[in-house]
């Protein structure tokens, strides 16, 4: 589907390398022109771009809030609704149909909302959340970048003495953390809303048996520990998004690319950094996850 | 410098006197665009699944495009399940060790496996990876009028490039089932047992696969079915229908993504609670 | 200019034309061999010049007898008939313009006179593009000698009217530039003609079959006789140039592999490709990538080629070179070429038949002489580049 990755990258710099060089190639340039070098390459620009936006972000003068809420604001509401579905459905299929229905065979679905909230709060609220923020906010922030790239606003920009870091990056990736907080509170109370609606009458106990359970097992670290987790990965998404949409090239293949290409680091990026987050913080706190109540 | 000039009056006196009719039918068609739009995707689907027919006799094609596919996802789909596994299995190790229950994570990792997670992981990357490329290659083409170029041709592209995509990509499911469970059962069994030791290696496999059974991994294949049709098809749809300049077709990968990811979700539950519903074949209480 | 003026007895008028008819057939060129594709028999009838010649264009080799038994017959007096003889008589024109008589399906006809024609003028030696000019066009074509014919075409994108009422009239056989503004609907027509748009409302009639009474599976077929050259050549990107050009070929026919090389080969030579066939479309010029898909679009013998824009995106030269080139293969293969362009010197150099659009709609048509004569201050202001006149920088 990518065709142009193998044809577009690899294969024309060693062709080019062995027209300029009969004597051959050395290790080096090989290395130079291959996919992998490309790979890493593209890892170290997304990696420097991290401490480059944060730099700008705290340097005065600080232009990037009113622009950061407008774009907070403008990925949220476009993830809302399909977040909306996705955990509703999510917690209703498995949370409640499925897995209430082992609680209540065993005979503890009074205890089943406070497993509920805290296994959404610490994996799947998270998992979906993010997935939508990458796959939504993200590419349509990759596109964004890219088109303008291909556009060449980003030159026009710059001829016009505007800093493109400072006036586009640094609010929209900032946006994106935004974004990416508001959108995990909301990702935490849709799949407690929708228990709390639905599983009193389908398992059979009263909402205050519900309310206890819950009050019980929310605790300040853990919630900390998931907004930092949430924080860090719409910083990610964003990251990619821009490193990906500043280095579009060619026309609307190229466009494509970026996105899909942004959008599948972002995701992998995100279980990476999520499974081994998890690792350590639950070998840290290990208490985190008694079953209260 | 505000106020816009007047407009010449040459061209306001040789304008269509009709010209002004369609612009409020435009404003009234934008309330009801996604709908509309869903209904256009709806005839879409009919028309591939009906073109899907005639796509046999371009089965080299197809063969091409699964080739593709398998050299560009199988490693992506692997490590997202072995990281999917960590996931898992770190949160059900650490939960049922504190009700001193952690010998029997195996049940947990083994259950959440077949019938939850490895459907919704598989969507994630199907629509990542595969989905997005489709959309990505289609709008570029259908830019660049290479899709109108077949049509000219006389060769009907719902067969040729929607059909064949859509079979290639059904291909590629059979590979797809097997290696998200073996990379699922990776991710468990390096956390619990290599990682956190928290069980022997033959007392995890033991638990694990004992509640893992045939039935549920046909289950698991029939759902990567259903997902996959529609996904590949919003792709193709969303690939195809992008006009314009290349900035369209950053935006129709967007959207099909979207349109994808709540896909994913809805048919992941859907088909985890018609297998196992209220009758979840737990060995439980046996 | 040496046009016969004075018809001389005719005669002998008639055996000059039958001796140079049985020539030009037995002439061994791919453009001959062609003509069978017509499969259509013709009688020449010349005023006073004894018994009728028949072209039997369904055999192999195209043969000239004597007799009337056709299916097509053509009157033609002595003067027509000499201009005939030296390649100086372009039939369809004559024919639409009524200069000329006919009974029987005549389109078949006009659709390959202009091969037969440039044989007959390369035998007088004489320069094929030096012809008689046919009288004016009378304001309805007979639908029978049309080769695209749209009726009331109407088309809106939302808001945005694109075409109003078209009615355009192309005849077979010759080259028609549909010209205009920037849009004014130009493209979008060519993709009504494809079929890729159903209009709102209106008709398109290809060679006398209106399209909307096709099914998607005629329309695919329909569209194996109409070539297209997309604006910037549309080429299948994930091939190479010989793939593109045999892909038709490929799909369409159950010719050999050597078959499809001998013909790809052809069709990449004849527009001058022949050494880039390895290249793919993203290393080629913009230039290259246009010959490339004109290439592809005549591969299948299209009997209708349609080119969208050919100029855009090339410098005067280059845009003169491809005009060259498309009145080359006009000559060469026959059938009818619609350009689609803003280009008021490509249409100089093109065009036998004119169309003017404005503003979805036509504005004026015919023959390509009477359209640069018309008084009408559009189309001065359009062919002169003026800056003074109806058509504005919005409008």
């Amino acid at each position: 589907m990518m065709s142009n990755v193998e044809g577009g990258v690899t294969k024309p710099p060693a062709g080019a390398a062995r027209a300029d060089k009969p004597r051959g190639v050395t290790a080096h340039e090989a290395f130079e022109g291959s996919a992998v070098f490309a790979s890493l390459r593209t890892a170290y620009d997304t990696a420097m771009l991290g401490p480059r936006v944060a730099r700008l972000a705290v340097k005065p003068p600080i232009r990037w809030v009113g622009d950061a809420i407008i774009e907070a604001n403008l990925n949220v509401r476009r993830c809302f609704i399909p977040l909306l579905i996705s955990q509703a459905i999510w917690i209703i299929g498995f949370g409640i149909l499925n897995f209430g229905e082992v609680a209540f065979t065993l005979g503890v679905a009074d205890r089943a909302p406070g497993g509920v909230f805290v296994g959404f709060t610490r994996e799947v609220s998270t998992w979906i959340t993010m997935m939508i923020l990458a796959g939504i906010a993200g590419s349509a922030l990759a596109a964004d970048i890219g088109a303008r790239k291909i556009r060449e606003e980003l030159d026009a920009m710059a001829v016009l003495g505007v800093d493109t870091m400072r006036s586009l990056i640094v609010p929209r990736v900032m946006g994106m953390v935004y974004a990416a907080l508001v959108l995990g509170l909301l990702g935490l109370l849709i799949p407690i809303g929708c228990y709390y609606i639905i599983t009193p009458a389908f398992l059979e106990y009263t909402p205050a048996v519900y309310r206890e359970s819950w009050y019980l097992n929310i605790q300040p670290v853990d919630l900390l520990s998931t907004f930092f987790k949430h924080a860090v990965m719409g910083f990610f998404i964003a990251m990619v998004a821009c490193q990906r949409g500043l280095a579009t090239k060619g026309g609307a293949e190229g466009v494509g690319l970026t996105v899909t290409q942004s959008v599948v680091v972002s995701f992998f990026g995100i279980w990476m950094f999520n499974s081994v987050y998890n690792i350590g913080f639950l070998t840290i706190f290990p208490d985190l996850l008694v079953l209260k109540g | 410098m505000t106020a816009p000039p007047p407009p010449p009056p040459s061209a306001a006196a040789t304008a269509d006197p009709t010209a002004s009719e369609p612009e409020q039918v435009g404003a009234r068609k934008v309330h009801s665009g996604f709908l509309h739009e869903m209904g256009e995707l709806v005839v879409f689907s009919g028309q591939a699944i009906v073109a899907m027919f005639g796509t046999p006799r371009y089965f080299s094609e197809v063969l091409g495009l699964t080739a593709r596919i398998v050299r560009r996802t199988s490693f992506l789909l692997l490590a997202m399940n072995v990281f999917l596994g960590f996931s898992v299995a770190t949160f059900g190790f650490f939960f049922l060790r504190t009700i001193g229950a952690g010998d029997f994570v195996g049940v947990f990792t083994g259950l959440l496996t077949q019938r939850q997670v490895s459907m919704t992981m598989y969507g994630y990357v199907l629509s990542a990876s595969i989905c997005c490329a489709i959309t990505a290659e289609l709008g570029a083409a259908k830019i660049q009028q290479e899709i109108d170029a077949y049509e000219s041709t006389g060769v009907d592209p719902m067969q040729l490039i929607v059909g064949a995509r859509v079979l290639a990509v059904m291909m590629f499911v059979p590979l797809a089932t097997v290696i998200s469970l073996i990379g699922q059962n990776l991710g468990n069994y390096l956390d619990i047992v290599v990682v956190l030791g928290g069980n022997g290696s033959q007392q995890f496999l033991d638990v694990t696969f004992s509640v893992q059974s045939m039935i549920g991994q046909i289950y698991t294949l029939i759902t990567f079915f259903f997902m996959t049709l529609p996904c590949v098809l919003v792709a193709c749809f969303y690939g195809m229908r992008a006009s314009g300049g290349p900035a369209d077709v950053g935006r129709a990968v967007a959207k099909s993504l979207m349109i994808n990811l709540i896909l994913v979700h809805v048919i992941s539950a859907f088909f985890g609670v018609f297998f196992y519903g209220r009758n979840l074949n737990i060995p439980i209480g046996d | 200019m040496t046009v016969h003026r004075n018809p001389g007895d005719p005669v002998a008028v008639a055996r000059d034309l039958r001796d140079a008819l049985v020539d030009v057939l037995a002439v061994d060129d791919p453009a001959i061999a062609r003509l069978r594709h017509a499969r259509t028999t013709v009688a020449l009838r010349v005023e006073g010049g004894g018994a009728p010649m028949t072209l039997l264009l369904d055999r192999d080799p195209p043969e000239v007898v004597d007799g009337e038994d056709a299916e097509i017959v053509i009157d033609l007096d002595a003067e027509a008939a000499r201009n005939m003889a030296v390649g100086a008589l372009p039939l369809p024109g004559a024919i639409v313009a009524g200069d000329v008589r006919y009974s029987g399906p005549v389109r078949s006809y006009m659709a390959i006179d202009p091969i037969i024609r440039r044989q007959l003028a390369l035998r007088a030696g004489r320069d094929p593009e030096d012809v008689v000019p046919a009288s004016a066009y009378p304001p309805g074509i007979a639908p029978e000698l049309l080769a695209i014919e749209s009726r009331g075409l109407q088309k809106s994108f939302g808001a945005h009217r694109v075409l109003a009422g078209l009615d355009v009239q192309i005849p077979e056989g010759v080259i028609s530039v549909v010209l205009g503004p920037s849009g004014t609907g130009k493209s979008v027509l060519l993709q009504h003609v494809i079929g890729l748009m159903r209009p709102d409302a209106g008709e398109v009639i290809i060679r006398g079959r209106p399209l909307s009474r096709m099914s998607r599976s005629e329309i695919l077929a329909l569209r194996r006789e109409i070539g297209v050259m997309f604006q910037d050549g549309a080429l299948f990107s994930t091939m190479n140039i010989y793939d593109n050009v045999a892909f038709p070929l490929r799909q369409h026919t159950d010719l050999t592999e050597p078959e499809v090389d001998e013909i790809v080969m052809h069709h990449l030579d004849s527009v001058g490709l022949a050494g880039a066939t390895d290249r793919m479309p993203s290393q080629l010029s913009g230039g290259m990538r246009k010959r490339a898909g004109l290439a592809r679009a005549l591969v299948l013998n299209a009997g209708i080629v349609l080119c969208d824009e050919p100029d855009s995106g090339l410098d005067p030269v280059r845009t003169a070179l491809l005009g060259e080139l498309l009145i080359e293969q006009h000559a060469a293969h026959g059938g009818t070429m619609i350009v689609v362009t803003h280009n008021v010197l490509l249409a100089k150099l093109l065009a036998d038949h004119i169309t003017v659009v404005w503003r979805g709609k036509v504005l004026e048509s015919g023959l390509a002489e009477h359209i640069f004569a018309s008084p009408t201050p559009f189309v001065q202001q359009f062919l002169a580049g003026a800056s003074e006149g109806p058509l504005g920088m919005d409008a």
